[in-house]
């Protein structure tokens, strides 16, 4: 076991090294001069200054040096400047990734709650009303892209019946007033609560529990009720909408797992030793069936700090997404790049514990 | 010659045969009524609307639908129907051409990565590992800076979309590789490359036609939202840039047809593959054609768990009832 985590950390470093090395070439591929960002307000003629310019900054070393010091920078987390923003990348990013997450954190944690339930109601028996709806659903749901759905409901709810907002995170001239070392301490000393229940009952499902609760009662304590209203208030348009269809593919997911494991020959034998038909659909064909969920919810996990382009185009929220697809329009190549590894060490990251958590769950599984 | 003409004959029956059995199937039969719309919409579109994308009308913008412009008209005045029939061609084009290039490319490698020596497997399965853990629209945003043509997207869609269906296809080859009928082909002294051709790839490519089907429906949503965040071609008309469009100005002023319009398109389009995706289902997969394990209906639980136990020791049900009676009787076998 310990060599197959060893090979999973070695393959994963390989994984990132080689998303590094895309991130360096990719600029020097994209822009005919990747110093340009560099050049701000100095203009076109100026041909003696840029290039001052260019060697303080080291493009007129060859590559193979550049290369190693855009490693060097990488390995002691120097992510440089955003062009753009006139930030630090770090800071740029951070003020983002909170708010991509208000939206895809809470329809996750939605959708997944609305997905076990819709599933396991759906997958108890085959061609069943509740079934049958699931599948037509889902045919639907795969077939309409979320963000046209999105642009209707906008429209809908924002312009002709104005229910609501569809503007930014909060109402214009609001900002979030936030207590961050009350939001910190309530966050570890809930998650300490939660984890030392974990040890004295056994039970892992604490863990899980544990996260989103004590994000929940940090948020509460830490930021004035009247701030999360207003940020509920305008994210709840974009997470009924990502809860609309993330739900449903959860539960298609919950269903097809029920069915598969409803025809193991271990419920056979639970049924035949004479176990009530409800122990047995809650206490062995339930429980296995949601082990493909964990795989899938560790998946998606990589995605929520990037959020949803599309929807938070559409309703202008600030978040990560927004933040890349201005990056790259402004040709802010520094910041886009960081972005791009931020997200694939978070996945990395992500499959790693999914790997772990899973095989906590499911002994079944040593090696692939 | 004559050998030749019959073997044509025959592959044509077949052909024509499958393609009636897809028209037989009920989701088939709707899949492809609802694409051959959107396909004649592309062929014929512009000769279908006295319209064309460069006709500026300003004074007549934003109008309501009516007789002369039925789904009414942006703000440049240009008849939104005609943008969606020639946006039909470029979600059509897109869409088929990535999904064949994916399923080949992905097939292609899937079972070399399967079937061809450690070597092959090791690279294929490490370039897979990075592209999965690449996050696919950041990469897609930052390469559309190299190009906006439309065939750059094709390009970037298949590079990063090959390696689902590759470890589709190599999970599935190898699955098969360890029936019996694949080692008794070895046995027999049969090369890799017949076997490969002959006994394995009929055997995946159920799973080959199915899966172009519905990424061809995928890759056309992925267009839609590409175009709409920006990233199309500038050049080409698109069902996403309609909605851009449409998002600027028709919300104020009530254009329902305008919003509703581009997205009934994508609806209709992706479902048709998808339908025709899952009819090719139902026809080619074998496993799908016997409907439900009937074997152990009406028996309770308890007779149900013996049969399985009978199949599994490959003792017949009343050669378990003996053995049965036998255990009872005291274990004394006679």
């Amino acid at each position: 076991m310990k060599g197959y985590y060893l090979k999973k950390v070695l393959s994963s470093l390989f994984v990132l090294f080689i998303i590094i090395s895309l991130n360096f070439f990719l600029p020097r591929m994209i822009f005919s001069d990747p110093a340009q960002p560099y050049y701000a307000g100095v203009p076109e003629d100026a041909i003696a200054l840029r290039e001052q310019i260019r060697e303080e900054h080291g493009f007129n070393d060859p590559l193979v040096v550049q290369y190693f010091d855009y490693l060097v920078r990488i390995l002691t987390l120097d992510f440089g400047e955003s062009h753009y923003y006139k930030d630090s990348v770090w800071k740029v990013m951070f003020s983002r990734i909170p708010w991509s997450m208000v939206l895809t954190v809470s329809s996750m944690v939605i959708s997944v709650i609305i997905g076990i339930i819709f599933g396991a109601v759906a997958g108890k028996k085959r061609d069943q009303a509740a079934d049958k709806i699931l599948l037509g659903l889902s045919g639907i749901t795969t077939a309409i892209p979320s963000f046209w759905l999105a642009l209707v409901s906008v429209m809908l709810f924002a312009f002709t019946y104005q229910i609501f907002p569809y503007r930014g995170a909060m109402t214009a001239g609001y900002t979030l007033s936030m207590n961050g070392t009350l939001f910190f301490i309530v966050l570890v000393a809930v998650l300490a609560v939660f984890v030392a229940l974990k040890y004295i009952l056994k039970k892992t499902i604490f863990i899980f529990a544990g996260i989103p609760i004590s994000l929940a009662a940090a948020l509460l304590v830490s930021v004035p009720f009247a701030d999360i209203m207003d940020v509920a208030y305008h994210a709840a348009l974009p997470v009924m909408i990502s809860v609309f269809s993330g739900s449903i593919s959860y539960a298609l997911l919950v269903r097809n797992s029920m069915i598969a494991v409803t025809n193991e020959d271990y419920i056979l034998t639970a049924r035949a030793k004479g176990l009530p038909p409800r122990v047995v659909l809650y206490r062995h064909t339930f429980r296995n069936a949601l082990l493909p969920l964990i795989t899938n919810v560790g998946m998606s996990m990589a995605g929520l700090m990037g959020g949803s382009v599309l929807m938070e185009k559409i309703f202008s929220w600030p978040g990560m997404g927004q933040l890349l697809l201005d990056a790259c329009n402004n040709g802010d190549y520094l910041l886009s790049q960081a972005i791009l590894l931020l997200f694939a060490v978070i996945t990395v990251v992500c499959n790693f514990i999914t790997d772990l958590v899973y095989h906590k769950f499911d002994p079944r599984v040593k090696e692939v | 010659m004559k050998n030749i003409k019959t073997r044509i004959f025959a592959a044509a029956r077949k052909i024509g045969r499958f393609l009636l059995s897809v028209l037989k199937n009920r989701k088939g039969r709707l899949g492809v009524i609802l694409v051959g719309i959107v396909v004649l919409a592309a062929i014929f579109g512009p000769m279908l609307t006295p319209y064309a994308l460069d006709d500026y009308d300003i004074a007549n913008g934003l109008a309501k639908p009516s007789a002369e412009h039925l789904l009414g008209t942006d703000k440049n005045g240009i008849d939104i129907l005609t943008q969606i029939l020639y946006g039909a061609r470029i979600s059509l084009i897109i869409g088929i051409t990535t999904g064949l290039c994916v399923t080949l490319l992905g097939a292609t490698l899937g079972i070399v990565s399967a079937y061809f020596g450690k070597v092959s497997a090791a690279v294929i399965l490490n370039v897979i590992n990075v592209l999965l853990v690449i996050p696919t629209t950041p990469l897609m945003m930052i390469m559309s800076n190299l190009s906006s043509s439309y065939l750059m997207m094709i390009a970037i869609f298949t590079l990063i979309g090959w390696c689902g269906t590759a470890r589709m296809v190599r999970a599935q080859v190898l699955s098969i590789m360890n029936m019996n009928y694949i080692r008794a082909a070895e046995l027999a002294g049969g090369s890799k490359n017949y076997i490969m051709f002959r006994h394995i790839m009929p055997s995946v490519s159920h799973l080959l036609i199915m899966n172009t089907a519905l990424s061809c429906a995928g890759f056309m949503i992925a267009e839609a939202g590409l175009s709409f965040i920006g990233l199309g071609d500038p050049s080409v008309m698109s069902w996403g840039k309609i909605l851009v469009a449409a998002q600027e100005s028709a919300f104020t002023s009530g254009l329902w047809a305008w919003v509703l319009a581009p997205g009934v398109a994508i609806f209709i389009t992706v479902f048709g593959f998808m339908q025709i995706g899952y009819a090719l289902e139902e026809i080619l997969n074998p496993k799908m054609r016997r409907k439900k394990d009937n074997r152990h209906k009406g028996a309770t639980p308890y007779e149900a768990a013996n049969a399985v136990f009978a199949e599994m020791t490959e003792m017949t049900a009343d050669e378990a009832k003996a053995l049965k009676a036998e255990f009872e009787a005291g274990g004394k076998r006679t």
